[in-house]
């Protein structure tokens, strides 16, 4: 179990390398020198000059990407350009928000995939099996922001039943930090709901088709004892792949769906600071969501490993 | 190409039915195609496909007006006679937009996957075929690549490169690459020991001429399915990016873009949001029954 953790880990590194360089590059290579961005359209050339020299952007690009590395190791990610707040703070106030919508959204998927996917393979063929294709079909060839929008005009305007936008913290006030989040958690939960459904269902079906399933039928097992303990647990091995994915896309579509829903986390940030040319931001909101989306896999590589046995051995 | 004669003749016995045979008749290729026409899924994805390809090709004929053209005093007009779909909060007829709007859909699609596929396809065979440090190096690639949540690299080249439909359309290729690659690969590695390409290969066929001429056409159906996806995946990534104002810029027509100008005005014009939103559902679904039909028609063993 050891060597597959330290295996795991080591092939987590060059991604880890490849995402940084990916980050660092961007406020390289983006048009318009950083330097004029911070000092202005009238700085002189040797104020822009000395700007670029306390920067270090007079320095070679691997010169520059390795002193980056070391002030990020340290939790330094600079200051926005805008308003000269030091980003880490900033990311750290906005993370609670986005990871309070993430999970929230995944654990709402799960609610409403295992059943619908167990009930979907159990009864395949069925109208219900039919009605919930139907229903993924939709869902899935909709993009989440405009469902969102019609929850807005459902919910929001014309029913009055829940607040449009914003966020307010769980601690405060659960039962109206409740209402704010039902709406962005829906948006982000169903159609990840669908992909989970679809696959729980293909996963049950084949597991349903096995020998031994046909065996514990043939000994006269309740159909119940069957499904919960011996199918449902074989299923369950690959479907902890796709939710850690889906964990993942959930961070990934967080960005739109919080820039709908005017819900304050590090998705919106990220498009704002895009808008606003502020790419300390950027970069710092473009690390962090795919730092997480890289640990989260990692996790689940982790668990995987834990669950099933078979994959902790080979590592080619 | 089927000799007609032949294939009346062949129909006129009683041949029995196995998918070899016919396989060996008509090509892998027409037979997937002549599968497709027949599964429902396919059927509605190409309505659906050909539907929006019209609108995109012929909206200089089907719009109205021009969709930049400002009518001062007609903002926020409901659909109506004269605005069969209503108007922007600018006084812009709101169906000649989507028609064009359309054609923005149908361009990302193509560029997309036209690059993505041609590259990405091209790789992942020579990986399969040429093994070794280039295979792993290629392999490596994807595996980072697809390390990262879609979105977040089509935001990180957007905020790299700017905003724009070429960009938008740049960023979906880099991001569907491993797919393609992969695909490819796995292919190549299944095809490459077989009798045909061993044969090509003892008479001294050029390599490029044993992948592209006789490897390729065995291994394409997959990949169309692919293509399908693919396309889906670029026609949500350009709505979502315009919805985010990375995509498409005003004025030119694009559906997310449409979507994210109606927020403001979902009280006052609840109509607003919806024609942009069907027509990507429209595209959306349709590629995706589209690819759901090719798999059937790939696999006739996937009927439930």
């Amino acid at each position: 179990m050891v060597a597959f953790i330290l295996r795991r880990l080591l092939q987590a590194i060059p991604v880890l390398i490849l995402s940084s360089i990916v980050v660092f590059l961007i406020i390289r290579v983006v048009p318009g020198d950083p330097a004029r961005v911070v000092l202005g359209l009238d700085a002189s050339e040797e104020e822009l000059a000395a700007k670029r020299s306390e920067l270090g952007l007079d320095q070679p690009l691997p010169v520059q990407y390795f002193r980056w590395l070391g002030r990020v190791a340290q939790g330094d990610l600079g200051n926005s350009l805008v308003n000269r707040f030091p980003v880490a703070e900033l990311v750290r106030d906005k993370l609670p928000a986005t990871l309070e919508l993430a999970i929230a959204s995944f654990l709402l998927s799960v609610l409403i995939s295992l059943p619908l996917g167990i009930f979907a393979a159990l009864y395949a063929g069925s109208w219900g099996d039919y009605l919930t294709s139907v229903v993924a079909a939709f869902y899935l060839g909709t993009p989440n922001f405009w469902i969102g929008m019609l929850y807005i005009m459902l919910f929001s305007v014309f029913l009055g039943l829940l607040p449009p936008s914003g966020r307010v913290a769980f601690f405060n006030d659960p039962l109206l930090a409740l209402r704010h989040l039902a709406l962005p958690a829906l948006t982000l939960a169903l159609p990840a709901a669908m992909v989970q459904m679809r696959f729980i269902r293909a996963t049950m079906l084949d597991v349903l088709g096995q020998d031994y399933i046909r065996t514990a039928r043939a000994k006269g097992l309740r159909e119940q004892t069957m499904v919960l303990r011996h199918a449902l647990r074989n299923t369950l091995i690959p479907v902890v792949t796709v939710l850690g994915i889906q964990f993942g896309n959930l961070l990934g579509g967080a960005v739109i769906v919080e820039s709908l829903f005017a819900w304050p986390g590090v998705g919106r940030m990220l498009v704002d600071s895009i808008g606003n040319r502020d790419y300390a931001i950027t970069q710092a909101g473009l690390l962090y969501l795919v730092g997480l989306f890289i640990v989260v896999n990692l996790v689940v590589d982790l668990l995987y490993g834990f669950i099933d046995p078979r994959t902790r051995r080979g590592g080619s | 190409m089927t000799n007609p004669s032949s294939a009346q003749l062949d129909s006129s016995r009683p041949v029995p039915h196995s998918p070899e045979r016919e396989v060996a008749r008509v090509g892998m290729l027409r037979l997937t195609l002549r599968r497709l026409l027949r599964s429902p899924s396919g059927q509605i994805g190409l309505v659906c496909f050909a539907i929006v390809f019209c609108a995109g090709l012929f909206a200089p004929i089907l719009a109205p007006y021009d969709p930049i053209e400002q009518f001062i005093g007609s903002e926020l007009q409901p659909p109506s006679g004269q605005y069969w779909l209503g108007t922007d909060e600018l006084g812009r007829d709101l169906l000649s937009r989507i028609l064009y709007g359309a054609r923005l859909a149908l361009l990302v699609g193509v560029v997309a996957v036209g690059a993505g596929s041609l590259i990405g396809v091209s790789l992942g065979m020579l990986a399969g075929y040429l093994g070794g440090w280039f295979e792993s190096v290629t392999m490596r690639l994807w595996d980072t690549l697809l390390a990262f949540p879609g979105v977040l690299i089509a935001i990180a080249i957007s905020a790299m490169l700017g905003p724009g439909v070429f960009n938008v359309g740049l960023a979906v290729a880099i991001i569907s690459l491993p797919g393609y690659a992969r695909l490819a690969r796995a292919g190549v590695l299944a095809e490459r020991e077989k009798e045909y390409v061993l044969a090509a290969r003892s008479l001294g066929v050029p390599v490029p001429t044993i992948i592209f001429r006789h490897i390729l056409p065995n291994i394409l159906p997959p990949i169309l399915t692919q293509v399908a996806l693919g396309m889906a995946s670029a026609v949500f990534l350009e709505a979502g990016l315009s919805f985010l104002g990375l995509g498409a810029q005003p004025p030119e027509p694009s559906w997310g873009g449409m979507l994210a100008d109606s927020r403001t005005y979902m009280r006052q014009a609840a109509w607003y949001g919806i024609a942009p939103g069907l027509a990507i559902t429209l595209f959306l679904m349709g590629l995706n029954f589209l690819a759901d039909g090719l798999r059937d028609a790939l696999d006739p063993t996937r009927r439930i």
